[in-house]
């Protein structure tokens, strides 16, 4: 018997059949679709041993739906959800008082909202549960209670859409929001319906029930909420577009895909990367296979494969070459954008006076791999105490007056590289004007070590300290790794 | 620029040490980025103005 109980507010399932899965769908009632019921079924099954369920639970997402657009029809929606619990243990009706005994097999939730269409609302689980799934992600912990327990989630934040109030492109978005709003003190909860009222001034018509969004919309919700979104589109970019695209996900920000040939966006939190592949344009790039992506329309952490590689583990029909846009949406003071650091970078590593060929001995241009991000200097300074720089140069990184963001081009080389090991980097402000070209904090190759003073405005020889660094052979160390994590 | 962390090794003789010659590291660098920074200002632009046309639902 899996119901071990099923009462007026909770119920307790174990999940070791497909039999079982039955029985949860029973417990769910009418508040699960049969689609959604086996999206949930064949996403969790080889790994999901328990589900609890509570039947009433009050979610802060549906609720604010519910208030301004359910409530507001004929037929009566019920104002509450059910949210289902899972283990990849099963849990005795015991253990439900000492749940923290089982803490660490917690997968996380999904709520179910009674919305008739798409089911499935905020959901939170954590990908290292699921065996199915990899890659490396942007990562937040959220919390959940449960009996009076409080259990931890690290993972990325997913809701479909209920074709209502919200459709792909709100979706998308509020994955993004609530992905900021939890990881970081400085971004404010926002709730679906919200979000829908954000794209009123180049709107036209009404906005609810919701007909789609135009990447232009998109854009204006994430400038609406605070966000300094950046556009780019593959026609206008052409051969930088995927390059550029990789630069944000390997900076952590997770980005609005849009799919304009499918009308469908995406949020991609994530990528996946094989360092067997060989590196033809020099690049990280060259080394991605695909995304992870939040798709609305399929559960979270779904591989997004690029249209020559095999599909493996859990991948969506479309491909990377499908995405021809995205909005990114960048922090006030990321003031230089990715396009210009690859722009600056081709130019400082090759030309006089500053080119590696002229100031380094030891590597020429045409062997480096450039790796570009953009991270924060806080996490960039504690990531290189604790991984040395040759030469203790991490002192002076350390040391050095950063603003809070930085853009940094790490060079390594092939045989180095799948190693994550690095020879070298530039780092820059990323509060620059993008026609600055002195924008550098640093140059570093194996035998040569520059600082820009920024806080110099013109040409005076006193804003540069460089130095010859005593070494005949290429020292390596390790590449930088904060902004993702390995699912 | 000083460091708390002394760096002893050695200066590079000539290298970026008059007006002239960090003037003229500049103007090297915007010679050799403004083709694709004009070409970044371009698409930055369609972008925006193609923005409108991408239909998402």
């Amino acid at each position: 018997m899996s119901v071990v109980f099923d009462n007026e507010l909770y119920a307790l399932v174990t999940l070791e059949s497909v039999g079982d899965w039955l029985n949860l769908a029973n417990v769910c009632g009418d508040y699960l679709t049969a689609d959604d019921y086996g999206k949930l079924q064949s996403y969790l099954q080889d790994d999901a041993k328990t589900a609890i369920i509570e039947k009433r639970y009050i979610d802060k997402d549906y609720r604010d739906t519910f208030s301004n657009f359910y409530s507001k029809k004929l037929a009566c929606y019920p104002s509450t959800t059910y949210r289902i619990h899972f283990f990849t243990s099963v849990v005795p009706a015991d253990d439900l008082y000492t749940l923290e005994n089982h803490a660490n097999d917690y997968m996380g939730f999904t709520i179910i909202r009674p919305t008739q269409v798409n089911s499935i609302g905020r959901t939170i689980i954590d990908p290292s549960k699921i065996a199915k799934l990899r890659g490396l992600i942007c990562r937040a912990s959220y919390k959940s209670n449960l009996f009076g327990t409080e259990l931890i989630i690290s993972g990325f934040p997913y809701i479909s859409q209920d074709t209502d109030v919200t459709i792909c492109a709100h979706a998308a978005t509020w994955m993004t929001f609530r992905y900021y709003s939890e990881r970081y003190t400085a971004y404010r909860e926002i709730f679906p319906y919200e979000i829908s009222q954000l794209s009123s001034d180049v709107s036209r018509g009404r906005l609810i029930p919701s007909k789609g969004l135009t990447a232009l919309q998109i854009t204006e919700i994430f400038s609406n909420y605070g966000f300094y979104p950046e556009i780019y589109l593959l026609e206008q970019y052409k051969d930088k577009f995927y390059r550029l695209l990789y630069y944000y996900i390997e900076s952590g920000i997770p980005v609005v895909a849009c799919l304009h040939k499918k009308q469908h966006a995406v949020t991609l939190i994530g990528h996946v990367s094989d360092y067997n592949r060989p590196a033809n344009n020099k690049d990280s790039e060259d080394y991605l296979t695909g995304y992870v992506i939040n798709d609305d329309n399929h559960l979270p952490y779904q591989l997004i494969m690029k249209e020559t590689l095999p599909k493996q583990g859990y991948c969506s029909n479309f491909q990377v070459e499908d995405i021809d846009g995205f909005i990114v949406p960048l922090y006030e003071k990321m003031y230089l954008s990715a396009e210009h650091i690859e722009g600056l970078v081709d130019s400082l590593l090759k030309d006089q006076p500053f080119g590696v060929n002229h100031r380094s001995g030891l590597v020429t241009k045409d062997n480096l791999i450039k790796r570009i991000f953009l991270t924060s200097s806080k996490s960039y300074k504690a990531a290189r105490l604790k991984d040395k720089l040759p030469f203790d140069l991490h002192k002076n990184y350390i040391e050095m007056s950063m603003p809070k963001f930085i853009w940094v081009c790490e060079l390594s080389l092939a045989g180095l590289y799948p190693k994550k090991q690095i020879i070298g980097e530039i780092i820059f402000d990323a509060t620059a004007n993008h026609e600055d070209r002195f924008s550098f904090l640093a140059i570093h190759y194996p035998d040569f070590i520059l600082f820009n003073d920024r806080n110099k405005l013109g040409n005076q020889p006193a804003r540069f300290v460089h130095f010859k660094l005593p070494t005949t052979k290429v020292i390596s160390y390790a590449m930088y790794e904060n902004n993702l994590k390995e699912i | 620029m000083v460091f708390i962390n002394e760096m002893k090794f050695e200066k590079i003789e000539g290298f970026l040490d008059t007006e002239e010659k960090v003037k003229e590291a500049r103007a090297t660098l915007e010679r050799s980025t403004k083709t694709t920074f004009k070409e970044l200002e371009k698409a930055k632009m369609g972008s925006w103005e193609g923005a409108h046309r991408i239909f998402l639902d």
